[in-house]
């Protein structure tokens, strides 16, 4: 199924209180791919995805979701269908939690889409599965989980309508480490599983680690739409520009480029860095006492650039 | 000398629940820059509401430059500890910036004549002044985090805990919250001691001591530097190192001196061929 | 993204947005207190001119007003119709199979709409020109004689602000929960009534659930700040009439005088 916008403007409001949000968007969502949507706070990302499933109608031009058209002109009635298309994960989705149990949450998608109960409930444990909720978890009041385990609950909502594409708006934001690794993990199986995913993230490591295109958005227009490597192979001044940061990876090979190092391709990883600036390192006599040896002596390098702060 | 907080013996359970907390011990130095860190559900968090006495613990004592809290002594006490929550919106109590800041002033009973330049200090300290009119509404999330900042600071208080304050924002957001203490930390030195709990190992790095607490135990309690060579263990609680530990591992080395990503590529940069 | 002009607070620096904000609320009582009594053109032409002085005097553009009166063009409509249709009296103006439209109750009509009007215009007035703190604590200090009979005053007050202070965030609230249970299926506008008003619960539970959440955060952040009791704290904004106010109350007592003497002739 093929996302395409074509020509889209949309505004908050009318007449003088107009508020332009997009301006002029042409777009594809690939499919099978994750895209990743990227730009400051109030470029327009979270109003821009909300078009992908027909939350918001364009005030000019035309969204194309699968065998949909919607315009401005489209009947609310006919876009529930699309809604089982294209699944929505909002930021701190656990926010929209109602029910007693877990399970009745989690089926409420796919009832309201149609589904015979039995299947439902079928849909809902295996989207239960899928998060790392098991059996005990399905009788629970939802409202008595930890907050991560919340989230898991709210995803799995979502999962369980079993959309072709899903949209993502920051799915991580407050998580710890762990349970953004486990997210990350999450995303790249629906890929493997043929889905396509639309990614809202603030984290240009999440995005460095997953996305295979990139769309850059600035005051409401599309302002990059390309691979991952070719987006993070901008010079740095192109993103502090676009009031972005680069991921910790590509911030510093490029502060070592900067310093004469030479680098044959973009690092995704640390370990991909590592092996690239190795190769270019002249480790003094003594390799491993070298490389360790400020291990026991501690003091010999100044902190003082660390700020007034850090007194010792 | 003093501790600013000592945490002697706590025992907590929240309701119907296993005990979260037990026997649990610590104790924060005066002027001192701690960083509480632990995975979601830890106590990280818990620990902040036991000290200010938002919760009651069962057993132990916690006691604030010598002052043991108690029902009786609880004002006393929340007049020299300050404290960030996590979610901008639900502490932000009045209706413009400054009003908000206004707030605690206005319980503390200080004269309405000496609000106005107290509240705009607080203001400018976090870079706010000109917004001292705004609605809430109107402001994002990382500058009504800098105005609950300011409404501490109005305060004048000893010790301000940051409970997951920067865990709702953006990046720049977080980037302007995390400069402006360590300008009020450069600014204050040792009359202001810093806990800030959190999940960030960046913003852990900041600070002069972590620790790390895993299901209500004390697992480390040291500086960054020699906390952060223990990546493995550190992953094992659910927790990541800051990127320049990690890309140290790939290079094969443990420098504890290179915390910073700066700090190593200027060292790298005088290795390089 | 809100168009509703009534009851928002516009920010500005004309005349009326200096007075305290206990005279302007006592002001608008008294002049909706005063028009109930209006039975003749020459007091609402008194009235209107009294308005449309106030109304200057906040130095906003007429547009401004006019986008308030017009979300509510609808119900003026629906009330001259009625009293239209329900006037009786004579002489008959015109008949329209079983309604008969009288001279009455034209006249009526015309003065429905005029007060309608000028009430809600009146109001506006009070509530664009106060910012919603000032008029909780302008309520506050006007209240005040009640706390003889025990009435929590300054709680109730602090409550006012509070949940004035929520309005814009609840809506932003409702909004999003709107969004994610449209996006799971929901839909309100299809089925039995039963059906439909279950289809509430998903909505109503997380704002519930939510309201509550933000209401504990905002307890536990009030109490660290030093929050004890509403009761002796001192005041940031302290309220205090001025020369402007003087003034105001003369302009007042000059229509009060004017509108009776109109009323009486």
């Amino acid at each position: 199924m093929v996302i395409n916008i074509e020509g889209v403007d949309f505004a908050y409001g009318t007449g003088k209180q107009e508020v332009p949000v997009l301006k002029d968007i042409q777009l594809t969502i690939p499919e099978n791919q994750i895209t990743a949507i990227i730009g400051q706070t109030g470029s327009g990302k979270s109003t821009l995805v909300q078009q992908l499933n027909a939350l918001l109608k364009p005030t000019a031009g035309q969204v194309q979701i699968g065998q949909h058209l919607v315009t401005s002109q489209t009947k609310e009635k006919q876009l529930t269908a699309i809604r089982a298309e294209v699944g929505m994960v909002f930021q701190f989705p656990e926010a929209q939690l109602f029910a007693p149990t877990v399970i009745e949450d989690v089926m409420y998608g796919p009832l309201n889409f149609g589904a015979e109960p039995k299947d439902a409930r079928a849909a809902a444990e295996k989207a239960l599965t899928q998060v790392g909720l098991d059996a005990t978890f399905y009788d629970q009041s939802p409202f008595n989980l930890s907050g991560g385990q919340m989230r898991r609950v709210a995803l799995a909502g979502v999962l369980a309508m079993d959309p072709q594409t899903m949209v993502f708006d920051e799915p991580a934001a407050g998580l710890d480490p762990a349970g953004q690794e486990e997210l990350l993990q999450l995303l790249k199986d629906l890929r493997a599983a043929g889905k396509t995913i639309v990614l809202i993230s603030h984290q240009m490591e999440q995005v460095l680690a997953l996305a295979d295109r990139v769309v850059v958005m600035n005051d409401g227009q599309v302002a990059a739409d390309e691979t991952v490597t070719a987006l993070f192979e901008r010079p740095q001044s192109w993103f502090e520009a676009q009031h972005l940061d680069l991921p910790e990876t590509v911030a510093f090979q490029k502060q070592l480029a900067a310093a004469g190092f030479i680098f044959d391709h973009l690092a995704k990883t640390a370990d991909d860095l590592a092996e690239q600036i190795n190769d270019q390192i002249d480790w003094p006599k003594g390799n491993a006492e070298q490389k360790n040896g400020a291990l026991t002596s501690q003091s010999a390098q100044p902190t003082s650039d660390k700020g007034g702060f850090r007194h010792e | 000398m003093t501790d600013a907080i000592t945490i002697k013996k706590l025992t907590y359970a929240y309701p119907d629940q296993e005990a979260l907390f037990k026997d649990f011990n610590l104790s924060v130095a005066v002027g001192e820059w701690l960083a509480i860190v632990g995975h979601n559900g830890s106590g990280k968090s818990t620990l902040a509401k036991l000290i200010l006495g938002l919760l009651d613990f069962d057993e132990g004592q916690v006691t604030v430059f010598g002052q043991v809290l108690s029902e009786q002594s609880l004002s006393a006490i929340r007049r020299q500890v300050g404290m960030v929550f996590q979610n901008p919106d639900n502490q932000f109590v009045g209706a413009t910036v400054a009003d908000d800041v206004a707030f605690g002033l206005e319980n503390h009973q200080l004269p309405s004549i000496e609000m106005p330049a107290k509240i705009e200090r607080a203001l400018k300290q976090v870079g706010m002044a000109d917004f001292a009119d705004r609605e809430p509404h109107t402001l994002s999330g990382g500058q009504k985090q800098r105005v609950a900042m300011a409404s501490v600071l109005a305060l004048e208080p000893k010790v301000i805990i940051l409970d997951e304050a920067t865990a709702m924002l953006d990046p720049e957001g977080k980037q302007a919250l995390l400069q402006n203490l360590k300008e009020l930390k450069a600014r204050y030195q040792d009359e202001l001691t810093l806990i800030m709990i959190t999940h960030d190992m960046e913003e852990a790095a900041m600070a002069d001591r972590v620790a790390v607490i895993d299901d209500g135990r004390l697992v480390f309690d040291e500086k960054p530097e020699t906390l952060f060579l223990k990546g493995d263990r550190l992953r094992a609680l659910g927790l990541a190192q800051p990127f320049a530990m990690d890309l140290q591992k790939s290079l094969g080395i443990m420098n504890p001196s290179y915390l910073t990503t700066q700090e190593l590529a200027t060292w790298l940069s005088t290795l390089k061929a | 993204m809100n168009n509703l002009v009534i009851g928002q607070y516009v920010p500005g620096d004309g005349l009326l947005y200096r007075l305290d904000p206990r005279t302007k609320i006592l002001m608008t009582i008294v002049y909706v207190f005063l028009l109930v009594f209006a039975n003749d053109w020459q007091s609402y032409l008194w009235s209107a001119a009294f308005l449309l002085t106030a109304l200057l005097l906040t130095r906003q553009g007429l547009g401004l007003y006019w986008r308030g009166i017009k979300p509510i063009l609808w119900l003026i409509l629906f009330t001259v119709v009625l009293q239209l249709l329900f006037s009786g009296g004579t002489p008959v103006l015109f008949t329209f199979g079983p309604v008969k439209v009288t001279t009455p109750g034209l006249i009526n009509a015309v003065y429905v709409v005029v007060r309608f009007v000028l009430i809600v215009l009146m109001s506006t007035i009070l509530t664009i020109t106060t910012a919603p703190t000032a008029i909780a604590s302008a309520i506050e200090s006007l209240l005040k004689p009640l706390k003889f009979f025990r009435v929590p005053v300054a709680e109730l007050a602090l409550m006012l602000s509070i949940a004035l202070r929520f309005v814009p965030l609840l809506m932003a609230e409702t909004d999003k929960i709107m969004k994610a249970q449209k996006s799971r299926g929901m839909s309100l506008s299809t089925g039995s009534l039963i059906k439909r008003a279950k289809a509430v619960v998903p909505l109503l539970v997380p704002l519930f659930v939510g309201a509550l959440q933000r209401a504990l955060d905002l307890a536990n952040a009030m109490e660290v700040r030093g929050f004890e009791s509403a009761e002796g704290r001192t005041r940031y904004r302290e309220l205090s009439y001025g020369r402007d106010d003087t003034l105001a109350f003369f302009a007042t007592l000059i229509f009060a005088i004017g509108f009776v003497w109109l009323s009486i002739l």
